[in-house]
């Protein structure tokens, strides 16, 4: 399988109007597997169609390694494509809808039984060729759809949601699986998902977007560990987050004296679990509501005007009520 | 629910029951009386029923509804494709409309306003004679066709349009990125599950013609040999009553109606089962 | 190209819906009709029409028979369906097989078994008003019965019902405030198509009582031989009435979605 990148270079897309996507631009090596993450509606199913060919740009351009695909007809794009509702041909077999673009391509019966052999088994669906597509459980028509589209070894892999209608444990094998099969074939791979825990475990590099234009680019700790935004520190991951006020000897966050790495320009904020309790802690604050979540539990402390969620051990007993005091390390604080 | 209110509503149920058993089922079902004669079996009526005369009205009625239908399917199913990929949603809401409407006219009206269009100096027939083209005879083999276009095209478009809601716009785009263009779309997927529907669709407009007599006597004053005619002719005609014979006749077309329901049930399962997914 | 084709289906349906009406309709105003165009206009033929009783009577006709078909098939339909889908819902599927009947037992041929049927004692109703109300309430039954149910199958009347109860509403309430609000405009839907069945209806009329009792229909047959510009402004007046109608209906549903059968 030939690998090439995909080079998208300043999108622009309206309907009616109404902004889709604007302005973006993006690089996807050789085999990287990249997601587009963000909110409903803020344009990464219209971006991935640009790709795949089922749009066109108002404005921009799309390469596949060095040839410029923009004005190549879907049909000749050679991708595969997955969609959140599988879209499987409901008037074929399993075998059948694999070997669709096998037939179009007009391979020898032989071969497209062979290939169809293969994909089957990559999927493992081996035995499966002949039930009709309505026989199969949303897991297996979606490893239907993967092996569908994987089958003709195209250029690149699109998936569009590709796993949001299912139930959430065969999701998570799922996601796995995924991810092993993309490695495995060193195929390049766009993965469109609202959630961040799916593109944060699956991705090479995520792409997070927000109202038709990219926020931030990055691997999955980098988004983490330093987003660029409020809107990344928050859409991914979740996040304290304060205006702090500036005073004579440093900054107010709570209404609490703080020490800070350094200026900030916006906001400052604190992942939950970077947050300490400590009897020496400059925060003081009450307990709200503590959840227990298993491993460990989210505890609400309300810290002056703010209300603050702290990861907990399980260990520590706390309830509604309870003054606490919190430490963040100087360190922990994350500038936006 | 108070018991009053459930056993009043119950109690018209069975009124209800009563009433098609007196109005629907037995009339229906007594039609079979015409194969007994003195208690016992006899086919004697039958044996009149299939005179010549009237092996060729049940012919004719087959083939006008057979071509009628087919008309009506073929125009109607390329009309509900075009409302289905249309994208504009007001010209879509208001064929849908227009043809659920036009769909169920027919009868003395509509045989009528064709007449004042396609009579003997019908308007589009003069403006045929001044361009020199052929006119159209409405009052002969072909002009029945053109009455009957009217409702059926209309109602093929209405029956066909949820069977193309059926048709996912993704299924099209996962078989353009499979390779294949539009025509290899519909040719290997699109028709291939609208098929079920188009048959069960043109089933019922089969049988829509078929049965129709308002619009067929009122176009001919009833000059034409079909099959429902004759059999009006039969109960109140001038030709005389003759009450078996009516039966029989219908016993015939409701035989050939019956075979029609039983394929447009099987054809809706078939639909059904292709569009679950 | 595909688009062009689109368009040009569109308009030729458009075309051959309209075309029959305004010709009756320009008809229906000519002095006399030879040449392309209408030499003259007149409203003589309205009012010829207009002032003709036997117009008005076949009209009158023609609306009694049109609400009685309604007010029997709500007065089954209603009570029925609702027993059926609270209580009895394994009984659906006789009542969805009773409707299907006239497909199989259209007008003609139920004519001939509802003669044969009342023609003696013990029920002697053959050329009646009332076995011609009866006969086209069991045709247009269909289409009522498709309205009503549907708007039952949509209500839940099930679950609405237990919802209301819990909030402490008694069964008059319930019904009165929830179960037939929700239905009504279902309801009246239904009645609507019954009503435009009913006032198209010839088949059954012409065989079962003919001119005995002449609805509007009957009354245009017997017109046009005579007076082809009369008839025609029955045509228009059916077309409008139909089409009044039918969009009526149409417009009481929530969903567009249309059902035949
Ligand atoms: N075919 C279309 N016509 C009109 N608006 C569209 C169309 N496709 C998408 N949009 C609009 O463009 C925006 C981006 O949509 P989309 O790319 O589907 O978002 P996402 O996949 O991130 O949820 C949305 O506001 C959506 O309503
Ligand atoms: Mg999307």
């Amino acid at each position: 399988m030939q690998k090439v990148g995909i080079r998208l270079e300043n999108l622009h897309k309206h309907f009616q109007g109404k902004t889709a996507v604007e302005g973006v631009g993006l690089e996807v090596a050789p085999g990287e597997l990249v997601s587009l993450l963000g909110p409903s509606g803020c344009g990464k199913t219209t971006t991935l169609r640009m790709i795949a060919g089922f749009e066109q740009p108002d404005k921009g351009r799309v390469y596949f390694g060095e040839q410029d695909v923009t004005a190549l007809p879907a049909e000749e794009r050679r991708v595969g494509m997955v969609f959140q509702s599988y879209a499987l041909f409901p008037n074929l077999s399993v075998a059948g809808n694999i070997g669709f673009g096998l037939r179009v391509a007009r391979w020898p019966a032989e071969r497209i039984k062979r290939r169809v052999g293969e994909m089957l088994e990559l999927v493992g669906l081996l035995g499966f060729e002949h039930r009709p597509v309505q026989n199969l459980s949303g897991g297996q028509r979606q490893r239907v759809a993967l092996a569908r589209a994987l089958a003709p070894e195209p250029r690149v892999l699109l998936l569009d949601e590709p796993l949001s209608a299912l139930d959430a444990k065969i999701r998570a094998g799922l996601r796995t699986e995924l991810r092993r099969l993309q490695l495995e074939l060193g195929i390049t791979t766009l993965l469109v998902t609202h959630d961040q825990e799916e593109a944060m475990s699956m991705s090479d590099r995520v792409v997070v977007m927000n109202q038709g234009r990219i926020e931030q680019v990055g691997t999955p700790r980098e988004l983490y560990t330093r987003p660029k935004s409020p809107f990344v520190a928050t859409f991914v991951g979740s996040m304290n987050l304060f205006t702090p006020e500036k005073t004579p000897g440093g900054y107010r966050i709570s209404g609490h004296e703080v020490a800070l790495p350094a200026a900030p320009a916006g906001q400052v904020g604190v992942r939950p679990e970077r947050v300490e309790l400590n009897p020496h802690g400059s925060f003081s604050g009450t307990v709200e509501l503590v959840t227990y979540l298993g491993a460990e539990q989210q505890v609400l402390v309300r810290v002056g005007p703010d209300l603050w969620t702290v990861l907990v051990p399980n260990q520590v007993l706390l309830q509604r009520g309870d003054l606490v005091r919190l430490h963040v390390p100087e360190d922990a604080w994350i500038l936006v | 629910m108070s018991l009053g209110l459930r056993w009043a509503s119950v109690g018209i149920a069975l009124l209800f029951v009563l009433f098609l058993l007196l109005f629907e089922v037995l009339p229906g079902l007594l039609l079979a009386r015409v194969f007994w004669s003195e208690g016992q079996l006899s086919l004697a009526s039958w044996a009149e029923a299939t005179r010549p005369l009237f092996q060729r009205a049940l012919r004719n009625s087959i083939e006008l509804a057979f071509y009628s239908a087919l008309q009506g399917a073929v125009l109607g199913t390329l009309t509900a494709w075009a409302l289905w990929s249309s994208a504009n949603p007001l010209v879509k809401r208001f064929t849908t409309g227009l043809s659920a409407v036009a769909a169920n006219f027919a009868g003395p009206p509509l045989a009528f306003a064709f007449i004042v269009l396609l009579g003997g100096n019908g308007f589009l027939n003069l403006i045929l004679k001044g361009l020199g083209l052929p006119t159209v005879d409405i009052y002969g083999k072909e002009g029945l066709y053109w009455v009957y276009l009217y409702f059926q095209w209309p109602l093929m478009t209405v029956l066909m349009l949820p069977a193309f809601g059926a048709i996912q716009r993704e299924w099209l785009e996962a078989a353009r990125s499979l390779g294949s263009n539009q025509w290899g779309f519909w040719w290997r997927v699109g028709i291939p599950v609208l098929l079920p529907s188009i048959l069960g669709s043109y089933i019922l407009l089969f049988a829509n013609a078929f049965g129709a007599y308002a619009t067929v006597y009122a176009l001919t004053q009833g000059q034409r040999n079909l099959l429902p005619l004759q059999i009006g002719f039969q109960v109140g005609g001038d030709i005389g009553y003759n009450p078996v014979l009516a039966s029989t006749l219908a016993l015939m077309m409701a035989l050939v109606l019956a075979v029609s329901l039983v394929l447009y049930r099987l054809s809706r399962r078939w639909a059904a089962r292709m569009e679950q997914v | 190209m595909s688009q062009l084709f689109r368009r040009f289906l569109l308009v030729a349906l458009g075309l051959y819906l309209f075309l029959p009406i305004l010709a009756s309709f320009a008809y229906s105003v000519a002095t006399s009709w030879t040449t392309l165009l209408p030499e003259g206009y007149t409203l003589k033929h309205w009012a010829n029409l207009l002032e003709n009783q036997r117009f008005w009577l076949s009209l009158g006709r023609t609306a009694l028979l049109s609400f009685s078909v309604v007010a029997l098939s709500i007065f089954f339909l209603v009570p029925t369906l609702f027993v059926v889908r609270m209580y009895y819902p394994k009984v659906a599927g006789v009542l969805e097989f009773l409707t299907l009947w006239p497909f199989v037992f259209p007008g003609v041929i139920l004519a001939v078994g509802l003669i044969s049927l009342y023609s003696g004692p013990p029920l002697q109703l053959a050329q009646t008003p009332l076995l011609l109300i009866a006969a086209v309430t069991v045709i247009s039954l269909p289409y009522a019965y498709r309205a009503v149910d549907n708007a039952f199958a949509a209500a839940d009347i099930k679950t609405l019902a237990e919802a209301a109860r819990s909030l402490g509403a008694d069964d008059a309430k319930t019904l009165a405030w929830v179960i037939l609000p929700t239905v009504l405009p279902g309801v009246l839907s239904g009645g609507v198509l019954a009503f435009s069945a009913a006032f198209g209806e010839f088949a059954l009329t012409q065989l079962l009582i003919g001119t005995l009792w002449e609805t509007l229909p009957v009354y245009q047959v017997q017109l046009a031989r005579t007076d082809g510009n009369g008839s025609a402004a029955i045509t228009v007046l059916s077309f409008l009435a139909a089409w009044g109608l039918g969009f009526w209906a149409l417009s009481l549903r929530k969903d567009a979605k249309v059902s035949v059968i």
